[in-house]
């Protein structure tokens, strides 16, 4: 894939997160495609998995906001910042547990904002064969 | 481990020292077997002596890096920044970087991958707008011009330089 047609593609990724089409998502991705969110965590591996990693997303009611991507020079890679603000459940307690964030006093109504930039790695197809995530502690925010 | 501030400033650092044309501070940054790819897809450079060239080059290009915001990650080991570079030689562009860093136990830098493709880079020259494809915002375009016309106003540098270009442009 030329690199106008990877950082689409990339956009395209956060267009679906944010239209929260979960299936849509999955199709984005080849069927052994690996995924880090956050980088430093296990790897995520396979549409199984990654269904249950965006479902999770999903109802947090996350939506995303991109600037324009930048390209490799690989063939393989569109490299994308989003800052995503997404409701503290389901997912906030367990940063709270992990110390990542302190825990909100009105946890309903709370909401996270979180600065990454995504890391994509495409096969020729265009499918996602990777997908690094890098945010760390210091990239959160919340919200009320 | 650098915490994620130290990662940060890592990046911060980086550009204020390129941009001051320090070479030897900014090799301070790294370990002795640093890998650097600039850009991404071509062979990187390795050790100190194949950066500094690079380093040299980029200086005689008058290169200025304005960084954008960083993130980290969760294990101690990345910043990840993006930055607009403008050089004014061989003729004035602007550059659309990612750059991934990795750093060791020490927070040097021992990898670093700079993401950036043809469609990144941007002629400022309004007598040859260059490829279409390569054309980002107009936005972007005048920022670069307005950076680089103030950095050009302080800066006593000419001469030479005029002849190098960085490697791995191809537009």
């Amino acid at each position: 894939m030329n690199e106008l047609a990877r950082k689409k593609r990339a956009l395209e990724h956060s267009r679906r997160v944010n239209a929260g089409d979960l299936e849509a998502i999955i199709a984005l991705y080849a069927p052994d495609a690996v995924v880090e969110d956050p980088v430093g965590l296990p790897p995520i591996t396979g549409h199984d998995a990654l269904r249950a990693h965006y479902e999770l997303l999903l109802a947090s009611r996350v939506h995303e906001e991109t600037t324009e991507p930048v390209a490799g020079q690989d063939a393989e890679h569109a490299l994308l910042q989003v800052t995503s603000v997404m409701d503290y459940l389901p997912s906030g307690p367990l940063y709270a547990e992990r110390g990542w964030l302190k825990a909100p006093d009105a946890p309903r109504t709370a909401r996270i904002q979180r600065a990454a930039t995504l890391a994509i790695r495409m096969d020729p197809s265009g499918l996602i064969r990777s997908l690094k995530s890098y945010w760390g502690t210091s990239d959160l925010t919340l919200l009320g | 481990m650098p915490d994620e501030a130290t990662r940060k400033k890592m990046v911060v650092d980086y550009a204020q020292r390129i941009n001051a044309g320090d070479i030897e501070g900014v090799l301070d940054l790294f370990t002795d077997d640093i890998v650097f790819a600039d850009p991404v897809g071509r062979p990187p450079m390795v050790g100190k002596g194949d950066l500094r060239r690079h380093l040299e080059l980029a200086v005689s290009c008058g290169t200025y890096e304005v960084p954008g915001q960083p993130v980290t990650s969760m294990d101690d080991r990345f910043v990840v920044a993006p930055s607009t570079i403008t050089v004014r030689w061989p003729r004035p562009m602007t550059f659309r970087v990612v750059g991934v860093v990795e750093l060791d136990e020490n927070g040097l830098g021992r990898r670093v991958d700079a993401f950036w493709g043809v469609t990144d880079v941007t002629m400022d020259e309004t007598e040859n707008p260059g490829n279409p494809e390569d054309a980002e915002t107009a936005e972007e375009a005048e920022t670069a011009k307005d950076a680089a016309a103030e950095d050009a106003a302080e800066s006593a540098i000419e001469g030479s330089a005029g002849t190098h270009r960085p490697e791995g442009i191809r537009a």
